[in-house]
């Protein structure tokens, strides 16, 4: 139960990718209402989140914080198969150290499984798509 | 995605000095500006988090191939010390291939990675 919260929420968060780079700035927020109302308001981060400047200031950021988490899952795959080839190599003769490696790399295959589906998912469900946000 | 990440980097200096076995600076891939004619690297934002981290990976990789290289001499010493025995041929048989494919795992990593998700987050 837990496992499957902790993997739905994962899944979530990891797999909306807009396609932007993220340095446009600190000002998250303030740009038009879609029905052509006032401008949203703007706020200045300390830490650049990565924000567009784009629309509603809190979406800003968390689509910020997304792309942050989104662009790293390759990243962190990558580092954990390398540790699980350095697991292998050190395995010397031992069987289960070497079972230990291959079951390292086959979670991180399904993480990527995971992440690549969730991807696909939510930009067949979302109209217009996540990555112009 | 390396290369995505990659490609956020503009330096306007190049970083120099302290190099320690051939092994990148974590701050590498940072984009340097000068200070008191030093070259620092600057933190813009949360995503230089990924560009350290790439930076520690090509450490990692460095090391990998100095463990493949002394688990492949523990091998070897196995093999000299089995004095014969057809059990201690095979196990440090098996230490020399574990070693050989645990460093082929690590290289290609990123290529197999990039090659299954490459395309994703452009």
């Amino acid at each position: 139960m837990r496992k499957t919260f902790v993997a739905f929420f994962c899944l979530f968060f990891l797999s909306i990718v807009p396609a932007t780079p993220a340095f446009a700035g600190k000002v998250c927020g303030g740009g038009p209402q879609p029905n052509g109302g006032d401008p949203y308001p703007s706020t200045t981060t300390a830490i650049n989140l990565g924000c567009t400047g784009k629309g509603n200031p809190i979406m800003d950021m968390l689509f910020g914080v997304i792309r942050f988490l989104a662009a790293g899952v390759g990243v962190v795959i990558i580092g954990s198969t390398i540790l699980a080839g350095v697991q292998y190599s050190t395995a010397r003769d031992s069987p289960e150290a070497v079972q230990k490696a291959k079951g390292r790399i086959i979670s991180n295959l399904m993480a990527l499984l995971l992440y690549i589906f969730g991807y696909a998912l939510l930009n067949f469900l979302i109209p217009g798509g996540f990555f112009n946000r | 995605m390396i290369n995505l990440l990659t490609s956020f980097a503009s330096s306007t200096c190049t970083f120099s000095g302290g190099a320690f076995l051939t092994l990148p600076h974590w701050y590498q891939y940072l984009s340097g500006t000068m200070v008191n004619n030093v070259c620092s690297p600057q933190i813009q934002g949360i995503n230089d988090i990924w560009l350290i981290v790439l930076a520690v990976i090509e450490m990692l990789l460095q090391l990998v191939a100095l463990i493949a290289i002394i688990m492949v001499i523990y091998g070897g010493v196995q093999m000299l010390t089995s004095q014969g025995q057809p059990d201690g041929i095979a196990r440090a048989r098996t230490t020399i291939i574990n070693a050989l494919i645990g460093m082929t795992i690590s290289i290609a990593a990123a290529a197999i990675i990039t090659f299954l998700a490459g395309n994703i987050g452009r």
